[in-house]
């Protein structure tokens, strides 16, 4: 009988599944990826909010109860929200100190990190910019740093997931073929933005980001700091504005009424239709056809 | 100096920077203008519960220099924290007058207790209620509800002890805390002996409690409506002895006995898109004082006659805001006392106060709020209510660690 007992827990933590939570989108489908069906993933936050500002509501505590890990963005992108929601869950296998917390953007180099740290400046990140993600050079390094931690957590589908991450790193190079190539046809060459959040693509494909809509980090544009875009789209001839999807739209419109510039409404993440990774860079890439 | 000694104290102090607990201070400055004089405004109350809102204050002096005519320097609060170790985080909030410095919290927190538990302990916030565990600059209002300022004293209940509370695994958000304190609170709870100025050294008249004094359970619940909508309810109780030393009052009195708060908060909060919410929250508190009343029994002020004394009183407040964006909001508030009963007799229960605000924040960092009062809740000392009109200009500035946002 109590041969029976343990046999059958032993068999119950066997099958038991990693729980796996995210704080965005982009990283659910990056862990969905390697992993396929073999691990429980749940999302804290949607892809259509400003990332910095996700509404920290208790039920997302429940989602960390659980959780055996904790895969986070990291270079403050959570810093508005996550910490009280992992103290609260009294979870401490996602404390961050421990194995079961991983931190992506320790895996990338960042750019953009001030010289000077002031808030004069906006609410700059000091560690550099953390839109990390789109750039599409980095997801290959992105997911085998979740693989890495995978394989430690999950050992005995370590084979799979190397499996699963060796053929989506290969299939998304391609797709960053097609991407340079139609990147390059581009017509839109330099371009205007609302917060800096699509700095690392237009680094990686050479576009001029010559403006933001707002005038530093997270303050809301003037009407007379309006004006100055005005001329400045008008005297360099810009022809496009990447308007994230959480920002008001209402500045963009302005300016397109009176430059007759182009509006994109361009994601950070994933949501709605754009259900995966590939899906988010085809919508951004197809902005600049 | 030499390039070598140059690289080593860089390197120095990188590793310091590294150790540098997150260092934040928060200021918070007002103007006030109000239709009563601060001579006479100090000598007001609210009768049964508040006893003077100025010169005479239990810890009550931030919440009614707020109100002072003129310029003011409400407070200045320091706060360090970092991780102590692999067990535990600290985490002191320094509350810094123009005269004085104090400890308004010093807490450790750890979760390493497994089955989904926090444990805090040193001296914090309790987690009562909805509005008591935040901090004064998170308020979308100056002051503190009234309900708490009669009960438990214009910075709400803070208190040295220890606190367990577990999140249950449940398809609903259920969570509940037990919090054991030393129950020094002087509006409601209090520890000290009771004796007459001029008895004799040994002639106590209540000798004070024991700690730990005072008890505090709570459980709280949410459900989202939609992914956007949320409800939020708790029921929180606190219970204790209380001596209330009030011998060096006009009319000097004391009162010992037994003290019971029971708390029910009910909250909803609707966002539009990432910065636009519209929020309601209110509490209702109940508050029954079952003891004694010691008054001096002659001007030699070295004996007391006592007397039966039963309070039970209730309160509430219900806050309505709404943000149109980052930057701009607005909001009321309603609040009073509809229950003031002293043993067996109604007493002034028509205690209400109507507050307008809106706010500006020209970024996270900063805010400034106009505020308008209406208070009919304060009655002069011929028993006579006064109709107190203010505004408020509110500056709250904050540099340093970003912390993170409560629902």
């Amino acid at each position: 009988m109590k041969k029976l007992l343990i046999l059958a827990i032993l068999s119950s933590l066997a099958f038991a599944k990693l729980n796996v939570v995210v704080t965005y989108p982009y990283i659910a489908d990056l862990v969905d990826n390697i992993t396929g069906d073999k691990v429980n993933i749940k999302v804290l936050a949607t892809g259509d909010r400003d990332p910095h500002h996700i509404v920290p509501k208790p039920s997302l505590i429940l989602k960390l109860l659980k959780a055996d890990i904790l895969i986070s963005n990291g270079a403050s992108l959570e810093t508005a929200w996550l910490e009280p929601l992992v103290t609260n869950a009294g979870n401490s296998k996602i404390n961050k100190n421990s194995n079961g917390f991983l931190d992506l953007s320790q895996n990338i180099k960042l750019i953009e990190k001030p010289v000077n740290i002031t808030r004069a400046n906006g609410d700059v990140h000091a560690e550099g910019n953390p839109h990390f993600v789109l750039d599409p050079y980095n997801i290959k390094p992105l997911t085998l740093a979740i693989l890495a931690r995978l394989k430690t957590l999950d050992p005995k589908n370590s084979d799979l997931f190397v499996d699963n991450a060796t053929s989506f790193i290969s299939s998304f190079e391609k797709k960053i073929k097609v991407y340079e190539s139609k990147m390059s046809k581009t017509k839109y060459k330099s371009i205007i933005q609302y917060h800096p959040s699509f700095n690392y693509f237009l680094k990686r494909f050479g576009i001029k980001n010559v403006a933001n809509i707002e005038p530093l980090p997270g303050v809301t544009p003037s009407s007379k700091y309006i004006l100055k875009l005005i001329s400045i789209i008008k005297e360099k001839n810009i022809k496009l504005i990447l308007q994230d999807v959480y920002h008001k739209k209402d500045t963009a419109e302005f300016l397109s009424k009176k430059t007759g510039i182009k509006i994109a409404s361009t994601p950070h993440d994933l949501y709605g239709n754009i259900t995966s990774i590939e899906k988010l860079f085809d919508t951004i890439v197809r902005n600049f056809e | 100096m030499s390039k070598k000694t140059i690289l080593t104290s860089a390197l120095l102090l990188t590793s310091l920077n590294a150790f540098t607990p997150n260092i934040s201070l928060n200021t918070d400055m007002s103007y006030a203008t109000k239709n009563i004089a601060n001579s006479e405004f100090g000598h007001l109350e609210i009768p049964a519960i508040i006893h003077g809102l100025g010169g005479h204050s239990h810890g009550g002096e931030e919440a009614s220099a707020m109100n002072e005519d003129g310029f003011n320097l409400n407070y200045v609060e320091l706060g360090l924290s970092a991780d102590v170790d692999q067990l535990f985080s600290l985490t002191s909030f320094f509350h810094i007058s123009e005269e004085s410095i104090a400890v308004e919290e010093a807490f450790f927190t750890t979760n390493k207790l497994g089955f989904n538990t926090k444990l805090k302990g040193g001296k914090f916030r309790s987690s009562f209620g909805r509005i008591n565990e935040k901090h004064h600059h998170t308020y979308d209002f100056a002051e503190i509800p009234l309900v708490y300022h009669g009960f438990l004293g214009s910075e709400g209940l803070i208190e040295k002890g220890l606190q367990l509370q577990k999140t249950f695994d449940l398809p609903q958000y259920l969570m509940a805390g037990v919090e054991v304190f030393a129950g020094e609170n002087e509006n409601s709870f209090g520890t000290g002996n009771i004796q007459a100025v001029n008895a004799e050294e040994d002639d106590i008249a209540v000798k004070g409690n024991d700690s730990p004094n005072l008890i505090v359970g709570y459980v709280k619940t949410a459900y989202d409506l939609s992914e956007d909508t949320t409800i939020l309810g708790g029921l929180s109780v606190a219970s204790g002895e209380h001596r209330i030393d009030h011998l060096e009052d006009e009319h000097p009195h004391a009162l010992s006995g037994d003290t019971t708060i029971v708390g029910i908060d009910l909250s909803m909060k609707k966002y539009f898109d990432s910065y636009s919410y519209l929020s309601f929250e209110s509490e209702i508190l109940y508050r029954e004082l079952d003891g004694k009343k010691y008054e001096y029994a002659d001007a030699a002020q070295d004996s007391f006659a006592s007397a039966d004394l039963n309070k039970k009183q209730a309160g509430f407040y219900a806050n309505l805001v709404y943000a149109f964006d980052k930057n701009y909001k607005i909001g009321a508030r309603y609040e009073g006392f509809f229950k003031n009963e002293v043993n067996g007799i109604d007493k002034e229960d028509d205690l209400y106060k109507t507050s307008l605000m809106v706010e500006y924040a020209p970024s996270e960092f900063s805010k400034i709020r106009l505020q308008y009062n209406n208070n009919r809740a304060l009655y002069n000392e011929d028993e006579e209510r006064q109709n107190l009109h203010s505004f408020i200009l509110q500056f709250n500035l904050s540099i340093g660690a970003h912390a993170a946002h409560a629902y």
